[in-house]
């Protein structure tokens, strides 16, 4: 009996002993835990910078296929729907990723992506001699979508950069029914349409205003790209320059909600 | 800038309906064109234009009626038979 007693004795020792260190548990888990989700935050940002930085690249030296469509109804900047779709997808090598920083506070890191190259062959299968040139292009990534407004914003004057280069490199479709009084022009449907490749335009400066809008600006030196290929293109000695533009956040998405029936 | 951008557009529609000859007074024109900027200039290569026009006719009793016929001044089975025509972009 009393080896008995002794046995449950040293069962409740051993359940006090747990529920003493049940406390320390807590305080590891609490000291350490933490550390280890800002460590994984900030490599997922840094991580996503890496690799928008290096799609940016690619898009830049390989090229990328831009399709753009445009409408508006009655003049109404409500009604106004513009969708366009980018596309990449390039095996390169030799890209350097440096001047990575990131900021604990907005959680957003910034990579550079750098290559250096003598010849590729382009998104349309056309041999490119780089003769060595440097490109480059910074990216930025952010682990939470919380943090990702002036990013997307960036990435949206990005693209719309790509548009605006393809509409006036490539030219565009307009399609329109217009109401004519009295010899009085009255716009009652508009739209545009585009499609094109684009490869070896650079972002010369970007940005955002202090709502949190961001602008691209990007060039396209003709007689470089026509000395890369080999070959005569249209608008020699031309410099195209355009400037995207990238809101923070949909104005017009209220307005656009569908209503429901009662 | 979706305001500026409507904006543009519809000056860009004006510039291109502006330029198909014969508009009706009153009316309405379906029209497509191939956009291409070239030194600056913005340039219409038009292939598609149907025109409704708003007639107005006096009936007998005096008094005014608008009556609608349609015309179709090139439609799309003559497309990029019309030369491109020209506008300076801003």
């Amino acid at each position: 009996m009393a080896r008995k007693y002794s046995k449950e004795g040293g069962g409740s020792n051993m359940i006090s002993r747990r529920i003493k260190a049940l406390p320390v548990l807590i305080v590891c888990v609490a000291l350490f835990v933490p550390n280890a989700w800002a460590g994984n935050k900030k490599m997922m940002a840094i991580m996503a910078a890496k690799n928008d930085a290096m799609r940016g690249l690619t898009e830049q030296v390989y090229g990328l296929k831009v399709r753009s469509s445009e409408e508006v109804k009655n003049m109404t900047a409500d009604s106004y729907v513009g969708k366009t779709d980018s596309k990449t997808s390039a095996t390169l090598s030799g890209i350097k990723i440096t001047d990575v920083i990131y900021d604990s506070q907005q959680d957003i890191a910034r990579a550079t992506a750098t290559m250096t190259a003598n010849e590729i062959v382009n998104i349309e299968g056309a041999n490119v001699a780089l003769n060595g040139k440097v490109f480059k292009h910074v990216g930025f990534g952010t682990s939470s979508s919380a943090n990702a407004g002036p990013l997307k914003a960036l990435r949206a004057a990005q693209i719309d950069a790509y548009k605006q280069l393809a509409q006036q490199i490539a030219g565009f479709t307009l399609e329109s029914q217009t109401s004519v009084e009295n010899y009085m022009l009255k716009s009652d449907l508009i739209q545009t349409k585009v499609q094109a490749s684009l490869a070896l335009s650079e972002i010369v400066d970007f940005g955002w205003d202090n709502s949190g809008d961001a602008y691209v600006k990007m060039i396209l030196k003709v007689d470089e790209v026509a000395a890369m290929l080999g070959e005569a293109i249209v608008g020699a000695g031309e410099v195209i320059e355009v400037e995207g533009q990238g809101a923070v956040q949909d104005d017009f998405k209220k307005a656009k909600a569908p209503t429901k029936k009662p | 800038m979706v305001e500026e951008r409507t904006q543009e557009m519809d000056d860009l529609n004006k510039q291109m309906v502006g330029q198909i000859p014969n508009l009706p007074k009153n009316g309405k024109v379906d029209a497509k064109a191939r956009v291409t900027n070239e030194d600056g200039r913005i340039i219409f290569d038009i292939y598609h234009v149907k025109t409704a026009v708003k007639e107005e006719s006096m009936n007998f009793g005096g008094e005014r009626q608008e009556t609608e016929s349609k015309e179709t001044l090139m439609p799309d089975a003559t497309e990029k038979t019309k030369k491109p025509t020209v506008s300076k972009s801003k």
